[in-house]
């Protein structure tokens, strides 16, 4: 593979990349605007149409850890009802994250399906 | 808003991270709430609706406790980094500014090298007579046992049948062992080496726990027989010296004394012996060695036993004493003949060093030296502490605009002080180059003594630790008043003072009261060693009652083996009879014992058919055992009678020489001369007096001499002797003729302590402490002097610059020059006077600690007072004279457009 997606390398491969495609898909939907991370976890599940199952306890690991990465910053702010929720912001990092990771994604999908659309017989 | 604006996200974070724990709680009780509330909107019932947002979330507990871990680690982290990277950036900006004044750097880094490099350096010293322990499991818990009698002013050595008494208590001791230390020879197949060996009880090494580094050390009862365990511990130095470290060692038999002895055990680097100050070769267990006297151990007369011991656990040294002190008094009834009047003291073994009878003079002298030690230090710092003072008065406004600009109060104040701390470390490594000069300095003080002395100084992991703590509490001490000065300024009244520094009067006092302190200082250190100058000075005019000039030294020993007493008498006869020829000698003289040697001896007298009162077991005198022209070359003139001749042979009636003071006690008013005395006791040998001597100080510089008995050679005959040979050109150049007098006699020899006798004196005991005391207290007085000066001229030109317009304003209004150099000039002298006065009260203080190693000079000496209080005038006048200069040179024009 010409790219590999910058994930953390420590856990099996599959975690990986389970990890970096959760990863992908929080800064997609932080790059709406700020989000909680119940409002990420709701995102998610309308965008893929319950598709893609990301458990909420993977969630906010994941939402720390980017945090701590400085991928995505926190801020304590107050919803349209008046409670107090922990809305998570794009960072500048995160933001050129996000558009590396997107551009390694589609030429992995294009190599994927390349290769399982193919017509030509190994010569 | 911009995501990407860090420092306000950073702002944010420090202000939520504060609690990690209710922050996670919160942000997952949300997400529960927030399914459940959406579930409920699209008709789930309450109930279902939640158990459904829990069953979604998954593990919410693993959930919480593993965001939790990652926010505090996160947190941990995120925190050192900060306080990393703060230091680093107050290191560099602190480098950067002090690059910017090297003289400053220079001045304080210098100040700090020489106050804590000298304080390391005395520390050093004090550490190895006081604080180091001995090597050993019990090193820390060690007493010391000594002897306290009427007749020697000083606590001394016990008898070994006392000592035995003393043991038995086993309720006090849980070890007791005493020991002695002896020049033995050994032969090392080409000559003789000279060795100094303990000889010491069995239980020498059990009783500090010191466990040896090869073969084994003595067993109980190896001190019993005579001859029967001949078996010789190493010291490590001595096996690395004399063996080549070779660990083949054990088991070998070699020949001390002409007999056989089994090298047992070598005992590792750190012991030395027992008595921390000599360097001993061996240790071996009494009865042993050869010449055994077995008597001499059952003898209550003979006191020459170190007693060192330990404490049962859970006996008190308070309790300890009651002890010693009744089996003392039991002596006494049990022992009257012997032990009348004798009492002991006990003491923490450290307190005995380097012998028991210095043990009430040594933690007073380590006082004043740490005291003194202090005081330099504390000078050193308030100096530091008040040109960083005015480094801070002068950046004023550059500190005032960095807080105007958002820099912390404690921002500023920590950029102050690691300022401090970079400089102190900086002087802290030059206090190391310091202390080595300064320790090498002191170990190579001779004593007056062929001992191996070592000074045990060192510059070891102890001492460097200590320097490390001084440098630190300087840094700190030193950076504080600065530090605090940079948070009190008035910073926006600066910012609008034209001239960046308003405000400053305060300052300025606190800086004068640093200084006027360090003054103060300097005069207690320069009285303490004006004091000791005056007395060595007394000391080296003091008539001792004997010449001190022209006269050369030399000791040698004829080995028991070899030379009986016989044959001994004839070589030192033949050996006085060649040197006399030697040109440039005029008289020759052979003595045991010098005055104010380390070595001595007592004579118990009772006089026989005098008016005296004479107690039982008579009176203890010091005697001495001499030959030939020793009265001649010391110039002691013989009151009476006739000196020692050819015919006080060892068959002829023995006859004996006493001083005047010796005479005058027993027959007042009558010729002493034919007068007789039993020595040993009422029933010893009858000595008869044939000559009367005036009287020489021995002890003390300045005593009135005591009784003293001088014995013929002839018939006390005695294995070490020296050559007292009265030159009448330079003395020294004549040693090397001498050398080769002894050497054609019998060159396996051993020929030591080859010395003049000014410098066997000035080496002496008596005038060592003295000595030394004038060395430390010089080096003080000079380096408080420095400082004082630097302390002096920072304040006062720091004042010519504060005052440019006032100044500039007088010289418009017409002061003359005088008028201007008076005023800088006085504005010093108002602080070394004050100085000195407060000084001068507090010196009373400390002197009078010194009355006891003082001679001949009173801790309030007026020409001491007087003498210090000039130096100071003049040196504040030296220091204001640059200042001044600058202040007559300060045209009005210019110092009044400046504003």
């Amino acid at each position: 593979m010409a790219a590999r997606a910058p994930a953390v390398a420590d856990e099996s491969a599959d975690l990986d990349l389970l990890k970096g495609t959760v990863e992908v898909m929080i800064l997609k939907a932080l790059s709406w605007g700020p989000m909680h991370g119940f409002g990420v976890a709701r995102w998610i599940r309308q965008t893929t149409d319950d598709v893609l199952q990301v458990e909420d306890s993977a969630l906010y690991p994941a939402l720390h850890r980017m945090e701590h990465r400085g991928l995505i910053a926190a801020d304590w702010r107050l919803t349209e009802n008046k409670r107090r929720a922990k809305y998570y912001i794009l960072t500048t990092k995160g933001r050129q994250q996000l558009r590396a990771r997107v551009s390694t994604w589609d030429r992995y999908a294009r190599a994927v399906s390349q290769v399982v659309h193919a017509t030509v017989q190994p010569s | 808003m911009s995501a990407g604006d860090t420092p306000k996200w950073h702002r944010y974070l420090r202000f939520w991270r504060a609690n990690v724990a209710a922050d996670v709680d919160d942000e997952l009780a949300f997400h529960v709430d927030a399914r459940t509330q959406e579930l409920r909107e699209a008709g789930v019932d309450a109930a279902a609706a939640r158990a459904r947002a829990l069953a979604e979330f998954g593990d919410v507990e693993r959930t919480r406790v593993t965001l939790r871990a990652m926010d505090e680690q996160h947190l941990t982290h995120e925190r050192r980094t900060d306080i990393a990277a703060d230091l680093l950036r107050d290191v560099r900006v602190a480098v950067r500014g002090l690059r910017r004044s090297p003289g400053l750097v220079a001045v304080v880094s210098l100040t700090f090298a020489l106050g804590i490099g000298v304080t390391t350096a005395i520390y050093s010293l004090v550490d190895a007579f006081l604080f180091r322990p001995l090597p050993g499991a019990y090193g820390k818990e060690l007493v010391a046992l000594g002897r306290i009698d009427a007749e020697i002013p000083l606590p001394h050595v016990l008898s070994f049948p006392d000592f035995r008494d003393y043991r038995a208590d086993t309720a006090t001791f849980a070890s007791l062992m005493a020991f002695t230390s002896r020049i033995a020879t050994l032969d090392n197949g080409r000559g003789a080496d000279r060795l100094w060996i303990d000889e010491g009880t069995a239980n020498y090494f059990s009783t500090i726990g010191l466990r040896p580094l090869l073969g084994r050390t003595f067993l109980p009862g190896d001190d019993d027989g005579v001859l029967g365990h001949p078996n010789l511990v190493l010291t490590y130095k001595a096996w690395q010296r004399r063996f080549g470290g070779d660990s083949s060692v054990i088991g070998r038999v070699v020949r001390i004394n002409d007999h056989p002895m089994t090298v047992i055990g070598v005992m590792p680097a750190e012991f030395h012996g027992v008595l921390p100050v000599l360097d001993v070769d061996g240790v071996v267990c009494l009865n042993q060695l050869w010449p055994v006297s077995p008597q001499v151990l059952e003898d209550r007369r003979v006191f020459g036993m170190n007693i060192i011991g330990r404490l049962r656990p859970g006996v008190s040294l308070d309790r300890a004493r009651r002890a010693v002190t009744l089996e003392a008094q039991r002596l006494e009834r049990a022992y009257p003949t012997t032990n009348k009047n004798v009492g002991v003291m006990l003491v923490d073994e450290r307190y005995s060093r380097p012998s028991i009878s210095v043990s009430r003079i040594t933690p007073a002298l380590a006082a004043v030296f740490m005291t003194l030690v202090v005081l330099v230090l504390a000078v050193a710092c308030a100096n530091v502490a008040s040109l960083l003072l005015s480094r801070v008065v002068g950046r004023g406004r550059e500190l005032a605009i960095r807080a105007a600009i958002g820099a912390s109060q404690w921002r500023i104040v920590r950029q102050v002080m690691v300022e401090c701390a970079l400089l102190a470390l900086l002087g802290g490594l030059g206090a190391i180059v310091v202390a080595a000069v300064a320790i090498r300095a002191i170990a190579s003080i001779h004593i007056a003594t062929d001992l191996p002395i070592r000074w045990g100084v060192e510059l070891d992991g102890r001492v460097l630790g200590f320097t490390a703590v001084v440098t630190l509490l300087a840094g700190i001490a030193t950076g504080l008043a600065p530090g605090l000065a940079a948070r009190k300024r008035n910073l926006s009244g600066l910012l609008r003072s034209s001239a960046g520094n308003a405000g400053v009067r305060s300052h300025q006092r606190l800086r004068s009261l640093l200084v006027g302190g360090q003054i103060a200082v300097s005069v207690v250190v320069l009285v303490c060693a004006g004091l000791f100058v005056r007395s060595s000075s007394t000391i080296s005019r003091m008539t001792l009652g004997f010449r001190t000039d022209h006269l050369l030294l030399v000791s040698t020993n004829l080995p028991t083996q070899r030379y009986d007493s016989t044959r001994g008498r004839a070589t030192y006869a033949e050996l006085v009879r060649r040197v006399a020829t030697l040109p440039g000698v005029r008289s020759v003289g052979l003595t045991r014992f010098l005055p104010f040697g380390f070595e001595r001896d007592n004579l118990s007298v009772v006089p026989i058919a005098s008016a005296a009162r004479v107690p039982a077991n008579g009176f203890s005198y010091f005697d001495n055992v001499i030959a030939a022209g020793y009265f001649d070359a010391l110039g002691i003139p013989l009151l009476e009678g006739r000196g020692f001749t050819d015919r006080d042979s060892a068959r002829a009636p023995r006859v004996a020489i006493v001083n005047d003071a010796f005479a005058r006690a027993f027959w007042p008013g009558q010729p002493a001369v034919g007068k007789q005395f039993h020595i040993d006791g009422g029933t010893g040998p009858v000595l008869e007096i044939i000559g009367v001597v005036r009287g020489m100080q021995d002890l003390i510089p300045g005593e009135t001499p005591k009784p003293y008995v001088f014995l013929p050679f002839d018939q006390s005959y005695r294995e070490e002797m020296t050559l007292l040979v009265q030159t009448s050109g330079d003395p020294l150049p004549l040693a090397s003729a001498i050398r080769s007098t002894v050497a054609s006699l019998d060159a396996s020899l051993p020929l030591f302590d080859v010395r003049t006798m000014n410098e066997h004196l000035r080496n002496g005991q008596g005038m060592l402490f003295t000595r030394i005391g004038t060395a430390f207290a010089s080096v003080f007085g000079l380096l408080a002097l420095v400082l004082a000066m630097i302390g002096v001229y920072g304040v006062v030109s720091y004042a010519v610059t504060q005052r440019t317009r006032e100044i500039g304003v007088r010289v418009a209004l017409g002061a003359t020059l005088p008028g201007i150099l008076g005023l800088v000039v006085k504005h010093g002298l108002r602080l070394a006077w004050s100085g000195v006065a407060v000084g001068i009260v507090v010196s009373f203080a400390v002197t009078g600690v010194l009355a006891s190693i003082l001679y001949g000079v009173k801790p309030h000496d007026p020409l001491v007072l007087g003498g210090v209080a000039a130096l100071l005038t003049a040196i504040a006048i030296v220091a204001c004279f640059a200042p001044a200069r600058r202040a007559t040179r300060i045209d009005p024009i210019t110092a009044l457009r400046a504003e």
